[in-house]
Order: C-alpha cells, then structure tokens, then sequence
C-alpha cells in the first residue's frame, strides 16, 4: 500500500509541477494590465495652470503638462543637497530638480542652461557668464548671479564636507584658499549685477572650465531655503530651479516629481515623473512587461531573450555609455608586472570580442582605448595588444618566464558591483593558465572590502573593474587613473613619459592638435598597458513606444532631464 | 556590542564608499571626523549606548541628516505588517491542511497536503518570489509585480514568504492531531455521542494548539528577520532591506539600531508566546 501511495504521490507532483510550468509558460503573452497602479492618473501641476484652452500662439507655452512617466531608479538616494551627491542615484534626480550654469546635450557638447550667453578674456582666464532673466526658484524667487557665488560657496566650505567641490571648482581662484578654510569668500567670483557674473580660473588647469560647471555639484540652491532647513533642507522642498519640483519623496519606496510649468527653459510637457527605487534588475524588467514602468534597464542575461523578441525589440534602445571595463595590473603587489612584456603578454591573450559577445551579451564595444567613445581621444582604429596567444607566450619568454615558470601565483579579484566582473575574472584566469601557464586564483571579495583594498593599493595584484565619468573629458579617465601623482592611481603605474604626454595635451586649447594629443596618449597606454582595457559599455534600455521625447545620454543613468518628454497614453 | 564589534574589525569604511572613486582628502578627513570614525571604539561604543538607552540612534552615515529613528520608523512598520500577514496566512493554512490532512489520513486530500509541504520545504523564497511573479503577475495579470503602497502589493511577498512556515505549521498539525486522535479520551468522546467535528475541532485541536503557537511566534520572528530577499525583489520599502544594505556600506549606526530593533522584537513574541503557553495549558500556570 506504500508503494502505491508513493506513486500517487508521485503522479500528483508531477502533475503540480507540470501545471505551475504551463502557467508560467503563458507570461509572454501577458495581458498588460490597464491601470498598473492606481496613481497614475494624470495630474495637472499645482499653480498657475491655464486651462484647456489653447489660443496664443506660443502652444507649447500654454498647453498644460500631462501624463505621467514611471521611471525606475537604482537604488535610495543618500541625498538631495547637490553639493553633497556623490552617486548614481541622487545625480539623476538632482540633474531634474536643480540647474547648472551650463549643461551637455543629447550629442554631448556644451550647451546654455542658467547661463544664456558667455565670453572669455583672450588669455582664457576670465569668463563672463550673463545668466537667464527668466530663471527663478520653484518658490517663485528670481535667480540671480548672487545665488550661484552662493551655491559655489557654499560648495567649498570645509563645513559642507562636499567630496568633489574641488574637481569642479577648485580651479576658481580661491578656491583653494575656501577649501582649506583660509577664506569664507570666493575672491574669482565678482558679481557684476544680477544677471552678470565674472568667474576669474588660474592657469593651467586640467580640462575644461566650461565642462566642470555642468557638474551636479555647481548647481544652485537658494540660500534661504538651505540656511532655514537644516541638515535635511532637501527633504520636503530644495526650492531648486530646474525642469520638475519634489512632490513626494518615499524613502526607499518611490520620487514623485511634478512639473514646473514657469522653468526658464519652458514647461515640461509631462506633468508627473514617477521614480519608484527599484534594486532588482529582474523585477524592473517583470514590472516593465507587466506595464508598471515605461522605462526600464535590461539585465544582461535578458538582452538575448529581448532582442529576439518580436515586439520587446522594437521597444529596445541601445547607445554608448561612459564607462570602460578593465584589467588592473598592480605593479606594487606583483613584482613580474613591473615588466612591460609580462603586463603586454596578459593583454595579448584576452579575447576582447569574446568577452563582449559572451560575458556582456553584447552590451558594449571591445576596446584598448583608455577612454570611452565620445571622450577626446578614443580611436575606433587603435590595435593596441590585440589577441594573439603565440605572441604572448613569446614575450613572456623574452621576459624571462618561458611558459609561466618563475611566475608566482597571482590572485584575481574582481568588482563585486556587477556580475560581469566575475565571469570575465575567470574566464582570464583560464586564458592565463592554458595559454601561459600562469597560477592563478580568482578571489571573492565583498563590496566594502575591494574598495577598501583598492584604495590602500598593494594588497590586489590584479583586478577586473569599471570606471565610468561624470564629465565627458578625457583628463577624468587618463588623469585620475594613470597619472603617478593621482590619489585614485591604484596601480602603482608611476611612468614619466606618460605624465609629460599628457601635460602636452592638456596645454593645447580645445581643437584638432588637442584630439591628435590625447590619441598619442591614448595608444601610449594601450602599448604600456598598465592596465588591460578590455571594453567600453552600452546602455541597454526599453522604453514604451507611447513615450515620446527621451533623450538618451552617456552620462549619468543615460538620460537627460525630462523636460521634452510626452507620454501619450 | 557583537554587532559593533564585528563591524569594527571588518574591513570596509563608510567614509571610502560614500566619497567613491573622486576622493579629496580635506573632504574624506572632515567627513570622517564628523562622524566620529577617528575616535577609539571604546569611545564609540560608550557613546552608542548612552544615546541608544535614551532611544536616540543618531543619524545615518550614508543618508545624511536622516535620523536613524526616522528610518526605523518608516521601514519597521512594513516589515511587521508582511511578518504578521504572512504568519497569520501560515497560521490559517497551516492548521486548515494538517487537520484535513490529519483527519483524512491516507486519501488523496492528505497525499496532495503532504507533496505541497515538500515544496514548501525544499523551494527556496526566492525562486517562489519568482515563480510567483511569472504566474500570477506576467501571466495572469492579477496583481502587481513588485511596489508598495496598495493592498494588492501584499499579495505576492506574503504569499512567497508564508510557503515554509505553512509547510512547517502543517506538518506540525498534522503529526500533533494523528496523535492526539489516537488517545481514549477521543474514543470516548465518540462514544459520548458528540458530533465529529466538534470532537476534531473542540477537543483534539485544542491539545494540540501548544505546538501550533510556538511554531507561530517562531514563523514570526523568522518572517520578519528573513524578509530581505522579499524585500529586494518586491521593492519593499522594509526593515530587512535597510538592514543588509546599511551592512553593505557600512553604515554603523542603522545597522546597530536594525538589529537591536529586530532582536527585541524577537524578545518580544517570545515572550507572548510563552504568555499564551499560560493561558493554552492550566498545568503551566503559577
């Protein structure tokens, strides 16, 4: 009787399973579901809202915004105080919500924003900005020069404890003087009257003036609102100038955003902005074909599934991203890579277009540029230490280790931030072993602990990691990582010929000679390869087709501030 | 003091994660000092405890200028309404398909009870979550797939969630009623003449109630603790997630408040269970 009831029992598991899978098979063909949550209904924006009336001739003036948009973002923001945001989460927001002097377009290049109009003094170091007259605070408060010397100032007091104040404006004159507590004003700034400002920088510096004051750190705030509100001013009501005001902020939950129909760069034309805080990239992607979002990311492994895809792949918009995967090869915790042919043999046996292939499904771009596309300086033509395993067995002999011998082992860790990493770790370790004899061992490390180890820079002798820019210049990516005086130089790469190629560059004025410059840069790295570049990224995104307007960006969480947007549904 | 001294001697700085990779040192030192990360442990700790007893946690490392009462407050709540659905869902079905189960020994009913407390049992929360999502979301459309913020929301991580403490209570029952079935005073109890049910129900339930309430404070507590992978994947604004990820980047002062939050807790539906002991069982009564 056992035996029997064992195969009943058998029988009804399988016909459980079978039932739950058939169930699971119908979820393509999903009904999207009406009204996925119940708060989107359109909303006009508090205020001055002008009815459905559309007479005068300026419509994009007077029509009133509508629709709303749901758009997921990664992960709570620790802020909203631009001077303090220092991450992915709160940039995003802060870029819709607050203004800068200046900001990039969709194509990358330096464009108005508070700032109309602007000249330079023929030695480069004065720039005078005359500010939009018709720029004022969400509040109603117009925006003068004197609330951005404020903001600036603000930015560099030691009280504010603003991690990247000095990237973007330590090159003021005094700064310097702000940041170490010496002064309590800008003395480069002068506000020659409310809609002028005279902005004084010493030279030389590192990259650009123009392109530091799009950095979210410049923004402006308003005095009043800042000084009244304490620690969280930013809570209920920043008072910011930019496109979209703070309606409702869920901690860990939900952003919800509203228009402001008086922006100095016209009303936005969607009224809501929707941000629920999204950590799973799984759910994201559930939540988008369920019709809970009209944006989304795509989780790599899904990129196949999506492409094929008959009608997701109409929905999926792909396009070049800031960022750059690489290598490390740390030239103070392993003794062999102080050798140039040990460091080229590595990079000869990587199989780049693989990886991309494989590891990123396609998500990105095999490269041995240092920079990403659109950065100055990137080479689509540039070989650099292209896959060749022959030639790598060769110069690792040359360097005295014939098929690994000598080499001590190395260990291999690899950014716990993306999953990538890891699979790219151990497919190199593979590589390296079959092709070189090399002994390695891929290490497991925690979030905390790889940043802590990388930052005391001797104890990883190699690593795989990204490293993705807040401006588009090429100084962030070749400055920051390679130059031996850096503080973020995590690979022991102290090379004089590289430090002088890039104060050459750096000398030259925006223009050709200054691209030609940075290429020499470039393919000096790619040679001297003190780290295997191995990919730049791609954003892979799905946006509705009833989504109108959205401008994609390298930068940032890919896209521009919302204010052209229209959600026709 | 575990959890701040376990914290102490991990590597990780919460000053390096929140500066990223642009660090200026002027600003790293400041910020650190602010916090209070220069000062001896002892120091540290000594000044934890004399805030926490007046049940101030200070601020967060991570979220400046929030206070960590603040976040506890508005994660806590969430996390307790799931934990007590869930536990009452188990609770419900549980008892429900073990007295079935149990009363029906042998039939088709109990053999179907026994295979879902197999699953119950061997499917991990999160492939549930998933399958959950896939069927009744994708698939049929009913409810959301992740957020929060309506009643329909609570549906899946619930449902997800209460899959091993249901399993767990369910076998519990049923093993509990078997025996307690088993005994003469049911026999005579028949034989008084008493209808079926009220024999099941009034008598053999109730003896066996004992077991069902510990298994139920205990499905409690662990529904409120485990709920992070819940949490993550529905995007549910609890205390579970808030706890992992302030260990992530080593935000000291949530993660020390988290936990003393969820081990009184803990303390807590302990204590009620054992109150209940008393009122379930004369015999334990002083």
């Amino acid at each position: 009787m056992h035996k029997l009831g064992a195969d009943r029992g058998a029988l009804c598991c399988a016909a459980l399973l079978t039932s739950v899978l058939l169930l699971a098979g119908c979820a393509p063909g999903a009904p999207s579901s009406p009204d996925g949550t119940s708060t989107s209904t359109q909303i006009q924006p508090a205020g001055p809202s002008t009815p459905t009336s559309v007479k005068s001739a300026d419509a994009a003036q007077s029509a009133a915004p509508s629709g709303t948009l749901r758009v997921p973002l990664n992960g709570e923001p620790p802020t909203l105080d631009p001077a303090i945001s220092n991450d992915i989460a709160s940039g995003p927001l802060i870029e819709n919500v607050f203004s800068t002097l200046l900001v990039n377009n969709a194509k990358g290049q330096i464009v108005p924003n508070l700032a109309e109009s602007w000249t330079v003094s023929s030695d480069g170091t004065v720039y005078t900005f005359k500010l939009n007259s018709k720029a004022t605070f969400h509040n109603g408060d117009k925006l003068e020069a004197k609330d951005v010397k404020y903001s600036w100032e603000r930015a560099l007091q030691p009280a504010t404890k603003a991690p990247t104040a000095r990237d973007s404006l330590g090159d003021l004159v005094g700064a310097k003087d702000m940041l170490a507590g010496k002064a309590t004003e800008l003395s480069g700034v002068r506000v020659v009257d409310p809609q002028t400002l005279e902005v004084k920088i010493e030279l030389p510096i590192r990259g650009d003036m123009l392109t530091n004051l799009t950095a979210v750190t410049t923004s402006v705030v308003d005095k009043t609102t800042v000084e009244s509100g304490g620690a969280s001013w930013f809570e209920k009501n920043p008072n910011g100038s930019g496109p979209f005001k703070l309606k409702v902020w869920q901690h860990n939950s939900k952003v919800v955003l509203e228009a402001f129909p008086n922006y100095f760069g016209g009303s936005p034309k969607v009224a809501t902005i929707e941000i629920p805080i999204v950590t799973d990239q799984s759910t994201e992607l559930a939540q988008y074909e369920n019709g809970e979002l009209d944006v989304a990311r795509v989780p790599l492994p899904d990129l196949k599934r999506i492409r094929g895809d008959a009608k997701l792949s109409k929905e999926l918009i792909e396009f070049d991203r800031a960022q750059i995967v690489y290598l490390a090869l740390n030239q103070k915790s392993y003794e062999p890579f102080k050798k140039l042919e040990v460091r080229q043999a590595v990079a000869h046996v990587i199989d780049r277009g693989r990886f991309v292939d494989q590891i990123l499904f396609g998500a990105g771009k095999p490269s041995t540029n240092s920079v990403p596309p659109g950065v100055v300086g990137y080479d689509p033509e540039l070989k650099g230490m292209e896959y060749d395993p022959s030639k790598a067995k060769e110069l690792l002999a040359n360097a005295g280790f014939p098929n690994g011998q000598g080499l001590p082992p190395l260990q291999l860790y690899w950014n716990p931030n993306a999953p990538p990493y890891q699979t790219m770790a151990e497919a190199t370790a593979a590589s390296l072993k079959d092709n070189l004899g090399m002994q390695v061992q891929v290490q497991n490390s925690e979030f905390a602990r790889f940043i802590a180890d990388m930052n005391k820079k001797d104890v990883m002798p190699a690593f795989y990691t990204g490293w993705s820019a807040a401006f588009l210049e090429p100084n962030y990516f070749l400055d920051r990582l390679w130059l031996s005086t850096s503080i973020t130089n995590r690979m022991g790469f102290e090379d004089k010929e590289f430090d002088r190629l890039m104060d050459e560059a750096n000398r030259l004025p925006a223009g050709d000679a200054r691209g030609v410059a940075f290429k020499k840069v470039n393919a000096y790295l790619a040679e001297q390869v003190p780290a295997v570049e191995i990919a730049s990224t791609t954003y892979d995104f799905l946006k509705k087709p009833y989504v109108e307007g959205l401008e994609t960006f390298a930068l940032s969480w890919g896209m521009r501030p919302f204010v052209n947007v229209t959600v026709k549904r | 003091m575990i959890v701040f001294t376990i914290g102490y001697i991990a590597p990780g700085d919460p000053v390096q994660i929140m500066m990223g990779d642009y660090k200026d040192p002027v600003a790293e030192a400041n910020l650190r000092h602010d916090l209070g990360l220069d000062l001896p442990p002892w120091e540290r700790y000594g000044r934890f405890l004399w805030s926490a007893v007046r049940l101030d946690f200070g601020e967060s490392y991570v979220n400046r200028g929030r206070s960590v009462g603040g976040i506890i407050e508005d994660a806590f709540p969430v996390s307790a309404s799931i934990a007590l659905l869930t536990t009452a869902i188990a609770v419900a079905g549980g008892v429900l398909l073990g007295v079935v189960s149990a009363v029906h020994r042998g039939s088709v009913l109990d053999r179907l009870a026994r295979l879902l407390v197999l699953l119950g049992v061997s499917v991990p929360v999160f492939v549930l979550g998933a399958i959950f999502i896939m069927t009744l979301a994708l698939g049929l459309g009913l409810v959301p797939v992740a957020g929060w913020g309506q009643p329909s929301n609570f549906v899946l991580p619930c449902l997800a969630l209460a899959a091993r403490p249901l399993a767990f209570i369910t076998r519990m029952t049923r093993s509990s009623m078997i025996q307690t079935l088993a005994q003469e005073y049911i026999r005579t109890a028949r034989a008084k003449g008493l209808t079926e049910r009220s024999v099941v129900l009034t008598h053999a339930l109730k003896n066996s109630a004992i077991n069902i309430v510990t298994v139920a404070g205990l499905s409690f507590g662990v529904a409120l603790t485990g709920s992070f992978v819940v949490e993550t994947i529905f995007n549910i604004p609890g205390i579970g997630r808030q706890a992992i990820l302030a260990v992530l980047k080593r935000d000291y002062p949530v993660m020390q408040a988290t936990v003393l939050t969820m081990t009184a807790c803990f303390v807590l539906v302990n204590l009620i269970v054992d109150l209940l002991y008393a009122y379930l069982n004369p015999r334990l009564r002083y």
